[in-house]
């Protein structure tokens, strides 16, 4: 993976004194909170209902032992012993100090991270595939253009001031598990007609409370062109992004006012105009980054493996771990292990020092160094012999981490909430563990099969409720919160925006109201085989506004 | 109903409440409560000062009621401030057990009890969430083993 090199290291050393010397005129009233509060939003630092809240950014998801052990660390001695994976592949602390925040940070410098653009109008967490790398599907790696497109806008000083948040990820393989389609950029690895490996271009998709799914503008982007071709894009927006209305401030509305041809136009006339010799990418330049992502040298292990193969066979448990947690990899012998921060009645996503620290060990050990984080809020250990599963799993059961629930329904995705985020109208995480009570982890989950619940506790949408199969978005009515269910969104290669159902749901209600939806998709769908999210498309909205709402 | 004036520390982000002495506390029952609107908006301005004398920061005016238990917040939002997060969200330590479905029962026993306790916000019991904390930085003297 990549490491820094002497400039990176001496400039976030710098960067941490600086804030240092912020936090400490803050502190002594030199500075006050209108001059503060931007300068520690581009650290990372936010001010929630209970404390302050850091974000610390994790490159496309991917995660050392050594750097995963350093926010156990951080856990514990700064904070109340967790941590929460993000939906954008990123780490918080819910309970930082802002007196502790540079020493917090210097922590984290010496392990070659930091909380930099994981706030305010700019370029944020480039994000990935959690598989990339790995798995059996990929066209090619995308995490190497994660990083070129990181080290390009760290920084960068005609973005730093953007109208709004801009979010850029990158996809690798022909199904998408980075949700590319609602990303102001998203970058699709793809291979032309003669066989070159170069980028589909989609621009201007987004949630919140306008979400839109991003166009296409360009079919084929060849790799030397990436940086500019995003510099196009990002001069455009620059330039003709709305800062008139914060709501309307973000690309997404460009192209939906303006029309995608329009600024397909503008964005191909720039990248014409300006085509900076100094940000096309050499081959050498490619490679050198390529080369931090090199697989790692697997040693040859028997496929099938005869100790994966006994244990399936004599353990329930483990088969149906080896069935929903592990997925194909490029190599024979190996699977790409799924982490779930989902046990039944769980907080999705949290994760303690002491599970931090249990899977950096397995990480090191089972997993080439190394530990991925899924926008889903799971964790992955990306390269596990199928021989050491047995082991793997039996450590993980030990920690209470071998829940084998990906991608079921109680693999809930959801965002803090109203129990912690100042914006939020209405909890989440409650709705999320009564949800995850209600279908448990047996044969019941099993038979529902795939279904992905999504809940955001505002419109801002940070669950992407929005792309759930089913989502629900938390409200407030007449001061009590109010849940509306919307069916058939995705965030995948088909995305789309769900359908709301109808009125909303209180909080003693939407736990049943979930539950009639699942039971209507069984009811109704064609087999065992067809999964929510096909059946829904199938039979449309009907069916399920009759079991909800009834003759109402 | 009444008035406090509530705010969050600026050094570590703790939610206070402007107190019946002049300083601020940590429980809204140590809250000064304020009778009408305009004995509010000049609590108000008192705790704006504060703000400018880097105490605390972004002070608000926090409906209350009070009842037999006491003082309680109107709003579900400032009565998640006044309480904590509604969740129990502290890890708890592992019991190493032999059987990964008991270990998973266990977490999810805990959760559910914590779940049903909180499922109104009206039955929030007051705890108070400094009360949890783990550990802070002044808890080490130094001689921490990194």
């Amino acid at each position: 993976m990549y490491r820094y090199d002497e400039f990176d290291k001496s400039f976030v050393a710098a960067r941490v004194a600086q804030f240092r010397d912020q936090v400490a005129r803050r502190l002594e009233g030199d500075l006050d909170e209108e001059q503060f509060r931007p300068l520690r939003l581009m650290n990372g630092v936010y001010l929630q209902l209970h404390a302050y809240m850091l974000r610390i950014a994790i490159p496309y998801g991917t995660l050392s032992p050594r750097q995963l052990r350093k926010l156990a660390f951080i856990a514990r001695r700064y904070d109340k012993g967790y941590g929460h994976f993000t939906t954008r592949q990123n780490i918080q602390f819910n309970w930082p100090a802002l007196k502790d925040c540079p020493d917090i940070l210097n922590e984290l410098a010496e392990v070659e991270m930091h909380a930099i653009q994981t706030s305010g109008n700019c370029i944020r967490n480039v994000t990935s595939d959690q598989f990339a790398g790995a798995c059996a599907d990929e066209i090619e790696d995308p995490r190497p253009y994660a990083e070129i497109l990181r080290q390009w806008s760290s920084l960068h000083p005609e973005y730093s001031f953007l109208p709004r948040k801009f979010k850029i990820a990158v996809n690798g393989a022909s199904k998408d598990r980075a949700a590319i389609r609602v990303h102001d950029i998203g970058y699709q690895i793809v291979k032309n007609a003669a066989g070159e490996v170069g980028f589909a271009v989609y621009v201007g998709g987004g949630l919140g409370r306008t979400p839109l799914v991003a166009h296409k503008i360009r079919d084929f982007l060849p790799k030397a062109d990436l940086l500019a071709y995003t510099n196009a894009i990002l001069r455009i927006y620059n330039l003709e992004g709305r800062r008139d209305n914060k709501f309307k401030a973000r690309i997404k509305i460009l192209l939906h006012e303006k029309g995608a041809d329009v600024i397909r136009a503008e964005v191909e006339a720039e990248f014409a105009n300006h085509r900076d010799d100094a940000l096309a990418l050499p081959q050498e330049e490619i490679d050198r980054i390529r080369a931090y992502f090199a697989p790692p040298a697997l040693p040859a292990r028997a496929s099938p493996s005869i100790a994966f193969e006994k244990r399936k066979a004599a353990d329930f448990a483990f088969a149906r771990f080896a069935a929903l947690n592990v997925v194909a990899h490029k190599t024979a012998g190996y699977g790409i292990v799924t982490v779930s921060l989902k046990p039944i009645g769980g907080i999705p996503g949290d994760a303690s020092a002491e599970s931090m620290e249990a899977i950096a060990d397995l990480a090191e050990t089972f997993s080439q160094d190394e530990v991925r984080v899924a926008h889903e809020q799971n964790l992955v250990l990306p390269h596990v012999a199928l021989d050491d599963l047995p082991e793997v799993f039996d450590r993980l059961a030990a920690q209470g981490l071998a829940t084998a629930n990906t991608g079921l329904v109680t693999d809930i995705i959801s965002c803090p909430g109203l129990d912690y985020c100042g914006l939020a109208t209405a909890r989440s995480i409650p709705v999320a563990q009564r949800i995850s009570e209600r279908f448990g982890n047996g044969a019941r989950a099993r038979e529902i099969g795939e279904l992905k619940i999504n809940i955001s506790g505002c419109i801002n949408a940070c669950g992407h409720h929005h792309v759930g199969h089913i989502g629900i978005l938390g409200l407030e009515k007449a001061g009590s919160e109010a849940y509306q269910i919307t069916l058939g969104g995705s965030a995948d290669e088909t995305c789309n925006v769900g359908a709301i159902t109808g009125r909303s749901f209180s909080s003693d209600e939407i736990v049943d109201a979930i539950e009639m939806v699942v039971d209507t998709y069984i009811k109704f769908r064609a087999a065992a085989g067809e999964d929510f999210l096909a059946a829904y498309r199938r039979i449309g909205m009907e069916p399920f506004k009759e079991a909800l709402y009834g003759r109402e | 109903m009444s008035k406090v004036i509530s705010a969050n520390r600026l050094a570590d982000g703790i939610v206070v409440y402007a107190g019946r002495d002049g300083a601020w506390a940590t429980r809204l029952s140590q809250a000064k409560i304020f009778a009408s609107k305009a004995e509010a908006q000049a609590g108000l301005l008192l705790a704006q000062n504060d703000a400018k004398r880097n105490l605390v920061v972004e002070p608000v005016v926090v409906e209350v009621t009070e009842d037999a238990s006491g003082l309680r917040a109107v709003t579900l939002r400032e009565a998640i401030r006044a309480l904590g997060p509604t969740i129990d969200f502290l890890p708890r330590p592992r019991a190493f057990t032999r059987d990964a479905g008991a270990a998973q029962e266990d977490t999810a026993k805990q959760t559910t009890n914590a779940v049903l306790r909180i499922s109104r916000w009206a039955d929030m019991e007051e705890h108070d969430p400094r009360e949890q904390e783990f550990m802070s930085a002044a808890d080490f003297s130094g001689a921490v083993a990194r």
